[in-house]
């Protein structure tokens, strides 16, 4: 039944590289344990890790200004913490105590930025006291007042100038039952060590929710610390899902060839480069980021792909009459060349995430690209060479032979799809299919959908603390600041001060009315609406002397009271800003919000004052957004054109461009459709699974049209070339989907829901890509030789012989 | 205000060094007109006219239940106050020493008087008929007019008992119809009476200490005017004499207005307080989200109309 490769004489490289490994096997398998050996000594010392930094796209406008200006403005790397009483209000002796405590140990936590800790009881938090005498400055908490002598009237005191000084929805909640800690964290410490970030989410746990949350008192805690802390938790669990999974595929593939030693050779070389891989990552000084985790096991996945197509091969070449040795060698000379080419295929696709500037998103690239590199030695060599040492008894190739054989009678209906008279229905059903899925997947969402954060599942901790404070306090979690810049030039050559520009006051003041009405902004803070509560304040608090002063010296006496409240300006008023808080973070609310400012930025310019988007947490939320979706498609053609070029360099055939790439891009449009209609969001945990897609679909095609190309240049007409092929490698490609997306769709029981939806993604897209080039491809293969008659026979594979 | 007076004290006598080139920029039509924060209304006939901050001035033609901003308002800062002969002609005022003038309801606006180059804001703005009209603000700026606008007088005040000289901001205008005089309340617990519509002005001290925001004449011919933190004082329709009204709130009055037989006053932090006495006694509600009220018109179908920092509000309940 199959074409017996063996015995046709190739000149060239490829036979001299199969002599020299399959005659020194011993050496060659000795080095390679060596070779692992070292590598898993390294691999164990791999640990999480995590960086808010390495999230930043790298040259971004947006990050720009948040990098410029992170030391004047509200740090998007800030910590968020509440004192909650579970039954009455803050205001009681107890909740007041409570919050001293916490607000004391949070400020001696390690890598806290202790001057930017703030709460009713740090002395940045004061109240602008309004009388008919005057206006008076006073702490929150009077300077005498101690937590150990708290008595009624004093809280009653403290409660009626937190509500005067307006920090009722800021320090205090609404409903006043809780109280608020913020406080910035330092990536870097004085000696510039990094944070450690999965470390410091226990120190939380165990310093602060452990010590001060019982039955009287809930603390929340919220913030990047704690959100990517949360993440590697959930991430290490994940570990559970992948002994599932490789569990689940041990199974499968055993039921598949009834060989418990050709199961263990698939599993083990597959693991094998996984070891290479973590010891690679390690010698790289990576660590395993938490948002990455999943990679390593989709590229064993991909081994385990690779596996079972060789395992198939030589299952076969044994039941046809081969020693295991010698079928072993024809496997290996047989699946070199679509093995490289998928693997390759799957190298560049890592290797195009190097396109998104984001630190974060090119370590994974270069991993994944390592660990796929390692795949052609343990998969495409490895394998084989092993498999040549192994014991196998003629009746077993027999009987697995003959049981492939009942098994492929049952595709002969997807041969028969390929046939002429079917093959058009087939393609005009994919062709259709390719309109609505394109049509579906119009205006697909970038970034998170959800409120909270995204890469945990809604009923988190975190994101119920999220909730709750966003609900409580009127300060949103999720903010974006522009910044308003003076040029030297607009200050002239007299040396003039930034302080006394009243034009830019009134020019912000009409910016933050401006933004106030964008759907999706909650509030505006800004240095012009703090000018304004200024002059109000010194005016007895009449609302009618709610305006920011046209007088330079009004307005710059003002703008030093405005500077003692951090957050909103440089003392030397060369910047000043104004922060809108959003109502969340799905992209399209930060679209529009950063949309409209960009409108005002354009129709109404002040000369030489520059207005600088956009820092705060949404900002760099919608840098990274905008990296991702202007990486997207570049990212793809890139994919695309280096599986054009390599189809078209190896096969020399532009029918077997075509007919490879096509099922693919309609896999590739059935999985945005996928993805809009689930709520799955174009962000950087999912771009790289829609890449990757790519990639390795291109598997299944690649393998199956490698033995029709195969057949047809033996002569055989198109329509017996496909149907032998889908008898040969149908069944396996069919199983190897089957059992990868399985594996991979226990990740759906991730506590993680970006895994999980990762996991749904993945899933759905090899069995989308398998489909498709177990019908699409054979129907399109046919349908192109009939309306492309061949002028010259189909040529012999040689890209690689010569 | 000892300290804001202080500094534009300082400033004015220097001239202003850096004397910038401030130029008005129009209003911006937006959707959210109606969440700016409204200063004064009056009607215009049947139409109510409020104005507020950003230049907004909202237009009601069904008494307040549905407003939209008038078409072209050519200054963005803030209005604090406006006044309506008729139906077509009215005059608000504002920061930047403003004065606008519609002479077709409140749709369009032209800039009568801007001093950009001062930080003198006028508060308040009363016209007798489409001629003749006061404006009042800052520092004890008297302005008026009998040309509709088209010149405006300022008017020098005398000084204040004990002091040097005339520096009491002017905070509102209140009209005695009767009589035909007109009251400006001020700082220092003093309330100004013209019976010459704004030409000369008498002192009434109230004998409070602090500023007096708004006022009204009551229908029995008595004065009450508000001030902060919860100050009402009722007072004999010569104004010599003057008692307080006793009210459990600390939060200043904005706003006070006759409607009928009844007296509404209305604050800051959602003050609401009416009397059905002729302004002896008053009952306290608060307003549940606590916002600010920042204006009130008598007149409305069910009471008067409020105004907060947040737009138009209901009318009370």
């Amino acid at each position: 039944m199959s074409i017996d490769v063996s015995k046709q004489s190739l000149r060239g490289v490829l036979p001299r590289i199969e002599a020299g490994l399959f005659g020194h096997r011993r050496v060659v398998l000795l080095i390679l344990a060596l070779f692992t050996t070292v590598m898993a000594w390294f691999a164990v010392h791999l640990r999480m890790d995590a960086g808010f930094e390495k999230q930043l796209p790298i040259g971004h406008e947006y990050v720009e200004t948040f990098r410029q200006y992170r030391g004047d403005l509200l740090g998007a790397n800030r910590l968020t913490l509440v004192v909650r009483a579970r039954e009455g209000s803050i205001w009681s002796e107890a909740g007041l105590r409570r919050l001293y405590d916490v607000t004391q140990a949070v400020t001696f936590l390690p890598g806290i930025s202790r001057s930017s800790v703030r709460s009713l009881w740090t002395p940045n938090a004061f109240v602008n006291e309004i009388t008919e005498e005057g206006f008076r400055a006073d702490p929150l908490v009077p300077g005498t007042v101690t937590p150990e002598r708290l008595d009624s009237a004093t809280i009653a005191r403290i409660a009626d100038s937190t509500a005067q000084g307006g920090f009722i929805g800021t320090l205090v909640s609404r409903d006043q039952r809780s109280a608020m800690i913020t406080a910035e964290l330092n990536e870097r410490d004085a000696k510039g060590e990094r944070l450690d970030y999965v470390a410091y989410n226990r120190v939380l746990e165990e310093q602060i929710r452990q010590r001060f949350e019982d039955a009287q008192f809930e603390v929340q805690i919220i913030g990047f610390a704690k959100q990517i802390g949360d993440i590697a938790d959930g991430a290490a669990a994940v570990l559970e899902f992948c002994l599932l999974a490789l569990l689940l595929t041990a199974v499968a593939v055993y039921w598949y060839c009834h060989s418990l030693r050709f199961t263990l050779l698939a599993l083990g070389c597959s693991l094998t480069s996984l070891v290479w891989q973590f010891g690679s990552l390690r010698l790289l000084g990576y660590g395993l980021d938490p948002l990455a985790v999943l990679v390593p096991f989709l590229v064993f996945a991909i081994g385990v792909s690779h596996g079972v197509q060789q395992i198939n091969y030589i299952v076969r070449e044994i039941a046809a009459g081969s020693t295991v040795a010698v079928a072993a060698r024809s496997s290996f000379r047989g699946l070199l060349v679509p093995g490289t080419l998928a693997l390759v295929t799957a190298f560049v696709s890592f290797i195009t995430l190097l396109l998104i500037p984001i630190p974060m998103v090119r370590e994974l690239a270069i991993t994944a690209a390592l660990g796929v590199a390692f795949k052609i030695v343990t998969n495409l060599v490895m394998l084989p060479l092993v498999a040549s040492m192994l014991k196998v008894d003629g009746r077993y190739a027999a009987r697995e032979e003959s049981a492939r054989e009942r098994r492929a009678a049952r595709l002969a209906w997807l041969a028969a799809l390929a046939e002429w008279r079917n093959a058009r229905w087939v393609m005009l059903v994919a062709l259709l299919v390719f309109a609505t899925a394109v049509w579906q997947s119009h205006d697909r969402v970038v970034g998170s959908l959800q409120a909270g954060a995204p890469e945990l599942r809604e009923d988190a901790r975190f994101n119920r603390d999220a909730l709750a404070i966003a609900s409580h306090y009127d300060i949103g979690l999720d903010w974006l600041s522009v910044v308003f810049e003076v040029q030297p030039g607009r200050l002239g050559d007299a040396g003039g001060n930034a302080c006394e520009d009243v034009e830019l006051g009134q020019y912000q003041d009409r910016f933050a009315w401006a933004m106030e009405g964008v759907p999706g902004v909650l509030s505006v803070a800004s240095f012009s609406s703090a000018m304004r509560q200024f002059n109000e304040g010194y005016n007895e608090g009449n609302p009618k002397m709610s305006a920011v002063p046209i007088d330079a010296m009004n307005y710059s006496s003002l703008a030093a009271e405005v500077a003692r409240s951090p957050g909103l300006m440089r003392n030397d008023c060369s910047m000043t800003a104004v922060h809108l808080y959003l109502a969340d973070h799905k992209a399209t609310t930060i679209g529009r919000v950063i949309e409209a400012a960009k409108t005002f930025r354009a129709e109404q310019p002040l000369p030489g004052v520059a207005v600088r988007l956009a820092a705060g947490n949404a900002g760099v939320i919608a840098a990274i957004n905008e990296e991702v979706e202007k990486s997207e498609t570049p990212m793809l053609l890139y994919v695309y054109a280096a599986i054009a070029l390599l189809v078209l360099v190896v096969y020399r055939d532009w029918r077997a461009v075509l007919v490879c790439c096509l099922p693919l891009t309609i896999g590739t449009f059935i999985g945005y459709w996928f993805m809009k209609t689930l709520q799955i969001g174009l962000t950087i945990a999912t771009l790289p699974v829609m890449v990757l897609a790519v990639g390795i679909g291109v598997d299944y095609a690649f393998y199956i049209y490698n033995r029709i190309q195969l057949h047809q240049a033996d002569g055989q007409p198109v329509g017996v070339a496909v149907a032998l092929s889908l008898r040969e490698v149908g069944m396996a490609t069919i199983f190897t989907a089957i059992t990868l997306a399985v594996g991979v769709a226990t990740w759906a029981f991730s506590a993680l829901k970006f895994q999980a939806d990762m996991g749904k993604l993945l899933a759905f897209m090899f069995m989308v890509n398998m489909v498709m080039a177990m019908t699409v491809l054979p129907a399109f293969a046919v349908w192109l030789e009939r309306i492309f008659p061949r002028k010259r026979p189909v040529r012999r594979i040689g890209a690689l012989a010569h | 205000m000892g300290y804001l007076k202080t500094l534009l004290g300082v400033t004015l006598a220097t001239a202003s060094c850096l004397a910038s080139a401030l130029e008005a920029v129009p209003a911006a039509p937006v959707a959210h007109a109606t969440q700016a924060m409204l200063l004064g209304a009056a009607w215009a006939q049947k139409r109510v006219v409020a104005v507020g901050d950003h230049g907004v001035v909202l237009l009601s033609d069904d008494s307040g239940r549905n407003y939209h901003q008038a078409r072209s308002v050519p200054v963005s800062s803030s209005l604090t106050g406006v006044s309506f002969a008729d139906a077509r002609h009215g005059w608000a005022v504002g920061h930047w020493g403003a004065i606008l003038a519609s002479d077709d309801g409140g749709e369009h606006w032209q800039v009568q008087r801007l001093t950009p180059d001062q930080d003198r804001p006028l508060f308040a703005v009363h016209f007798f008929d489409n001629l003749r009209g006061v404006a009042v603000g800052l520092w004890s700026l008297v302005l008026t007019t009998d040309d509709g606008g088209a010149t405006w007088t300022e008017r020098n005040l005398p000084a204040p008992a004990g002091a040097g000289r005339a520096d009491l901001n002017l905070m509102s205008l209140f009209v005695d119809d009767r009589h035909h005089r007109l009251y400006a309340t001020a700082e220092r617990g003093q309330l100004l009476r013209s019976d010459d519509r704004g030409q000369t002005w008498r002192y009434l001290d109230t004998g409070y200490d602090g500023t007096l925001w708004t006022g009204a004449v009551l229908p029995d011919g008595g004065l009450l005017v508000g001030g902060q933190r919860g100050t009402l004082l009722r007072g004999t329709p010569d104004g010599a004499s003057w008692q307080r009204i006793a009210l459990d709130s600390r939060s200043s009055i904005t706003s006070i207005v006759v409607d009928g037989q009844q007296v509404v006053a209305v604050g800051l932090d959602g003050l609401q307080a009416r009397s059905e006495d002729v302004g002896r006694t008053f009952t306290l509600s608060r307003r549940k989200d606590g916002v600010s009220l920042t204006a009130a018109l008598a007149g409305g179908e069910d009471g008067p109309l409020l105004f907060s920092r947040r737009g138009p509000g209901k009318a009370l309940p």
